[in-house]
């Protein structure tokens, strides 16, 4: 029972330990607007398409199911894999929105965003480069 | 919607010209068995009339939908949506069918035919997978026509850290052979047709955070034909006026709170409340809906508990519901279950399992 117990303990304190990666929200060099972090939120759940002063926003996210994604889903946009899922779903079939593009890797992600000065998408914070602006990390 | 089927190669030959990578293909279905654990038979659908009687049944709120998308060029878009459904004996039926204009980044306009976004959860009641329940509450949805012909306007807007979303639509809607109507009055017609002409609507919904409010107003010219068992008929005008204010709230420790009143002039009122707690894959929910006819004919509720479990692209629910019914003739002061056949008060109690997807 005392290892039962212990496992059980030792399984909770895994699922609470702390995120290990930070993720930095990425738009092109040239953009220069600012934003918090509910209208990240709403951009990428597609309530709004565009930055905050008006110009068209064009979201980007990382392959599905990857850390990285998952981390973002988590922290950014406080949902769970199914609720986004099921989130979209919704728009989709009711004629009210697109899920964000979806790219392979963080490089076709930093690629995409230091030549298009409308996309915002993020990566792990470790793989910042000068090329993009880094908008805020959580 | 027969002739509307003729559209499809019309949409696809318009694109195949072009890559078929403007082409997006969607889908979704739910698989729904239900059994009465006790009573006689329990409506479960009144739009399709999927109706759960004696026995386990896999035919009356199974269905699927297929969605093709074609992107014609930066602004324009077409969409089709055809949907199969057991309560109609799976004859494919166009849901959707339109054509949308991008007017600018946060607002475009929509024409063919859409759903009429009358209830919280009118556009995607069949995407089973989008909502946490088996049904969404049947007592408060329940409107015969789902459906209408018409245009429709939509602006997306963030005032301060309040996002706002308005709809405004126009057009009209036939129901000829009204299935459900027709349903109801049997034991006065033999066919009820409606018809529903100069609708016009608005949609407010509004989220603030982890609130969200949405708010809606239908009118329409509805012209209404009975046609009796001596073979004669007689048409009835109504001039209705339809609303709707739905409430959801998600708290932080995944219980989310949500309710929706309508009020269907000069007819009914329904409404529902549901609460929800999702833990991890899990999530639970406990639902009460009601159903109340102007006159007396027409009263019932349900209680629903159920539990949903998520897989990684599917969901499995299971749902208990216990529906009470207080409707009664007060002519004869005998009770007038919504489902015809019961032999006593109607009072029904029914389990129900679903598999919802998307693809």
């Amino acid at each position: 029972m005392k290892t039962l117990i212990l496992i059980f303990a030792a399984t909770i304190s895994l699922h609470s330990l702390p995120s290990y990666a930070e993720i930095a929200v990425i738009v092109n060099l040239n953009n220069s607007v600012t934003v918090s972090a509910e209208d990240i939120k709403g951009i990428f759940l597609g309530k709004i398409n565009s930055f905050p002063n008006g110009v068209p926003a064009i979201p980007i996210v990382q392959k599905a199911k990857t850390p990285v994604a998952d981390e973002f889903t988590k922290k950014v946009l406080h949902k769970t894999n199914s609720q986004i899922q099921a989130y979209w779903s919704k728009l989709i079939f009711t004629g009210q929105g697109t899920s964000p593009k979806e790219l392979q890797n963080s490089e076709k992600i930093l690629s995409i965003v230091s030549t298009n000065p409308n996309t915002i998408s993020y990566i792990n914070a470790a793989d910042i480069t000068e090329k993009i602006r880094v908008l805020i990390k959580f | 919607m027969k002739p509307s089927l003729l559209l499809i190669p019309i949409i696809i030959g318009l694109t195949t010209h072009k890559s078929l990578a403007d082409i997006k293909i969607n889908g979704f279905g739910s698989v729904v068995a239900g059994a009465v654990l006790k009573g006689d038979g329990y409506i479960a659908d009144y739009p399709n009339l999927g109706v759960y009687e004696n026995q386990f049944d896999v035919s009356q709120e199974t269905r699927l939908g297929l969605q093709a998308k074609a992107q014609i060029d930066d602004k324009l878009s077409a969409t089709i949506q055809m949907m199969s459904r057991s309560a109609n004996d799976y004859s494919p039926e166009v849901e959707w069918l339109y054509t949308s204009y991008k007017i600018n980044t946060n607002s475009n306009v929509q024409i063919g035919r859409m759903r009429m976004p009358v209830y919280y959860y009118s556009d995607f009641m069949d995407v089973g997978y989008a909502y946490p329940w088996v049904r969404i509450p049947a007592d408060t949805y329940s409107l015969d026509i789902t459906n209408f012909n018409g245009i429709k306007i939509n602006a997306a807007k963030k005032l301060g850290d309040i996002y706002i979303k308005t709809s405004l639509y126009t057009g009209q809607e036939k129901s000829e052979s009204d299935e459900l109507m027709s349903y109801l009055f049997e034991s006065f017609t033999t066919n009820i047709d409606r018809s529903f002409e100069n609708i016009l609507g608005g949609v407010v919904e509004s989220s603030y955070y982890d609130f969200l409010a949405r708010a809606t107003y239908t009118k329409a010219d509805m012209l209404e034909t009975q046609t009796y068992y001596d073979g004669s008929d007689a048409d009835i005008n109504f001039d209705i006026k339809f609303y709707d204010l739905f409430l959801k709230y998600e708290f932080d420790i995944g219980i989310s709170i949500m309710a929706e009143y309508n009020r269907y002039k000069p007819f009914y009122e329904s409404y529902f409340g549901s609460l929800v707690y999702q833990d991890q894959a899990m999530s639970y929910y406990l639902s009460w809906s009601k159903f109340d006819l102007d006159t007396a004919f027409e009263e019932h509720d349900t209680t629903s508990i159920g539990v949903r479990y998520d897989a990684e692209s599917y969901a499995l629910k299971f749902d208990i519901s216990s529906m009470k019914d207080n409707g009664f003739n007060p002519f004869s002061g005998k009770t007038n279950p919504v489902y015809h056949k019961a032999t006593d008060s109607g009072d029904v109690i029914t389990a129900t399992i679903s598999l919802d997807f998307v693809f």
